[in-house]
């Protein structure tokens, strides 16, 4: 190779740019401590699922009992759910959804790992030095994360579904997949875009944990719920896994799977346009 | 063929962060060799290099990089290799991984990624060291990866900040050598310092920057001779055990005292030296021809003593009322 100055400047990879963050944003992110403490989280319903496998009775009394003097249609009474899927289902939206995802999300979208961790650290000004357009950096980087928290949480969600479900209801693993993935979608939009700021751990745990949680256990009035995608994730996972017994209080499952698809394409659209024009400075 | 367009070309660049005002009125073109960016602290060195680099916008004027916008213009950073100050780095990976990783960001695939990497490594002599992880790494090592991250891809131009902290002397020596030779081969070097010797020993071509205003820039030289609101210093040594009647240093200094346009004289006594100050050097030299024919003086040497770097830029920064 030339040694002269420029001669060997290589030329736009801009195509490629996207691969190559999202492979190098993977990999720092899926090497760390953070890897380790949600992965134990994930595989927790594992054990959980296992123990409920173990006795039908456990299983069977997991089963929703409608209240006392309603009356059901018949169309759901012949679509519940068997016992095996309304556990999984359970599992799959209070400790998948809500717990392991969410803070896989946190974890990996905010604090040491975010774009304003990298602006105060300093490394954030070597990597947008590179022939890389910053809506492509930001695309790569983003998908990255949603990738990091689907790998870690996704073995435990398979083997959860293996053991409690089996090969017998296979629209039930696909469903909870596709409601896996929107919801990881629709939530690291907003934590990464919490991670372009700084404090954005603590924004982040707010969000996933006070935001979120307290607003669907505290009663603060029936509308303030439509305001979390908490309640979309319930509404689909309910009324997908046909766990919706009684409809009360959800959202059409089309509504819910378009609202949390509209959070993730709208604040993930904003938060690549502040990252795309703002100038990060090392504090 | 058109010529290639200049490294950087600013005008009227400003730049506010909030109320405060960083950079102002910076018009300036640089194409070619080694500049030296030099200005006290919190003086704008930092934030116009970041403003080279495309880390920052003008908030007023333009600037210019091979050609292009480097906020904008992703593109042409493939010429461009950028060493901040501070400590850049993912501490856990070790320095050839870190270059390395850098380097995909060009687009190159992992063993043209890896030549290029142990061939910016070696140059700056941390070929084998590089495979440590970097937290272990000393100021020094972590410097030099640095700057071989800023040189790996071969860019046309190159900005470091105070590339020399934390280095010891033989590795400052080989550093200063490898600056020479890229600005030999072709590249455009933007180099700030707080040490205005170390930069004086790798280039005459300087820009003064205080409260955010380019104070001067130019040849050493040149802005020595444009300050002629400040007499020129010199100083008359004499040889060790000088034997001429009396007092040599008293007489000398009596002597030069009365030619034209000297405008003081201390002595030095440890020195054995008359320091002058004047404004009229070309008659100082005649007087002193025949001063030291006539006294029969042993005088050593004749040196000019603010013609460097510090002097210059302590005239400049006084000139303009701050601090240096």
């Amino acid at each position: 190779m030339s040694d002269v100055a420029g001669a060997n400047a290589v030329g736009p990879p801009d195509r490629r740019a996207t691969r190559r963050v999202f492979a190098f944003t993977l990999r720092r992110l899926l090497w760390s401590p953070r890897t380790v403490v949600v992965a134990i989280v994930a595989l927790l319903p594992v054990v959980w699922a296992a123990h409920l496998a173990s006795d039908p009775a456990l299983l069977a009394a997991r089963m929703p009992a409608p209240p006392i003097g309603s009356a059901l249609p018949i169309e759901r009474i012949t679509a519940m759910p068997s016992p095996p899927a309304n556990a999984f289902g359970w599992l799959l939206l209070h400790m998948y959804l809500q717990c392991a995802a969410a803070l896989a999300g946190v974890l990996y979208g905010t604090g040491g790992v975010s774009v304003a961790a990298d602006a105060e650290r300093g490394t954030l000004s070597l990597l947008l030095c590179r022939p890389v357009s910053r809506w492509r950096y930001w695309l790569g980087r983003r998908l990255a994360v949603d990738a990091a928290v689907l790998l870690v949480t996704g073995p435990g969600l398979l083997m959860t579904y293996a053991i409690l479900v089996g090969p017998a209801e296979p629209f039930v693993l696909l469903a909870s997949i596709g409601i896996l993935a929107l919801s990881v979608a629709a939530w690291n939009s907003i934590l990464t875009l919490f991670g372009l700021f700084r404090w954005s751990l603590v924004g982040g745990l707010l969000f996933a944990f006070v935001w979120e949680f307290g607003l669907n256990r505290v009663e603060v009035g029936e509308g303030v719920r439509f305001y979390t995608l908490w309640h979309y994730q319930r509404s689909l996972v309910r009324s997908v896994l046909n766990d919706a017994l009684f409809g009360l209080g959800l959202t059409d499952p089309g509504v819910a799977a378009a609202a949390l698809a509209a959070v993730a394409l709208g604040f993930g659209a904003l938060a690549c346009i502040i990252f795309t024009r703002r100038e990060f400075r090392v504090a | 063929m058109t010529a290639p367009a200049p490294a950087i070309v600013a005008t009227d660049v400003a730049k506010l962060f909030g109320d405060v005002l960083a950079l102002q009125r910076v018009d300036l073109t640089i194409d070619g060799g080694i500049v030296g960016l030099l200005g006290p602290n919190s003086a704008g060195k930092s934030t116009f290099m970041r403003l080279v680099v495309g880390e920052l916008r003008p908030s007023r004027g333009t600037i210019r990089v091979l050609g292009g916008d480097p906020f904008r213009d992703a593109e042409l950073k493939a010429g461009v290799g950028f060493a901040p100050e501070g400590d850049p780095f993912y501490e856990d990976m070790t320095g050839r991984g870190w270059v390395e990783a850098l380097l995909s960001f060009h687009g190159l695939e992992a063993d043209a990624a890896a030549e290029l990497a142990g061939q910016a490594l070696a140059r700056v002599g941390m070929e084998r060291l590089a495979e440590r992880r970097i937290d272990g790494m000393s100021r020094g090592m972590r410097q030099r990866l640095k700057i071989a991250q800023a040189l790996a891809h071969r860019p046309r131009l190159i900005v470091l900040d105070e590339p020399l902290n934390g280095c010891d002397p033989v590795v400052k020596a080989s550093l200063k050598d490898l600056f020479r030779e890229l600005a030999a081969a072709g590249a455009t070097l933007l180099l700030s310092s707080h040490d205005l010797a170390e930069m004086e020993a790798m280039t005459d071509r300087i820009i003064l920057i205080n409260h955010g205003r380019v104070a001067a820039h130019g040849r050493i030289d040149e802005l020595r001779s444009l300050l002629d609101r400040h007499p020129r210093a010199l100083r008359v040594t004499l040889a060790p055990g000088a034997t001429a009647p009396g007092r040599p240093l008293e007489t000398l200094a009596g002597d030069l005292v009365s030619i034209a346009g000297v405008e003081g004289v201390t002595i030095e006594r440890p020195l054995l030296a008359v320091r002058v100050e004047t404004r009229d050097v070309g008659a100082f030299y005649d007087a002193l021809g025949a001063i030291v024919i006539d006294r029969d003086l042993p005088v050593r040497s004749v040196t000019t003593v603010d013609a460097d770097l510090r002097s210059v830029f302590r005239y400049v920064v006084a000139d303009l009322g701050g601090e240096a």
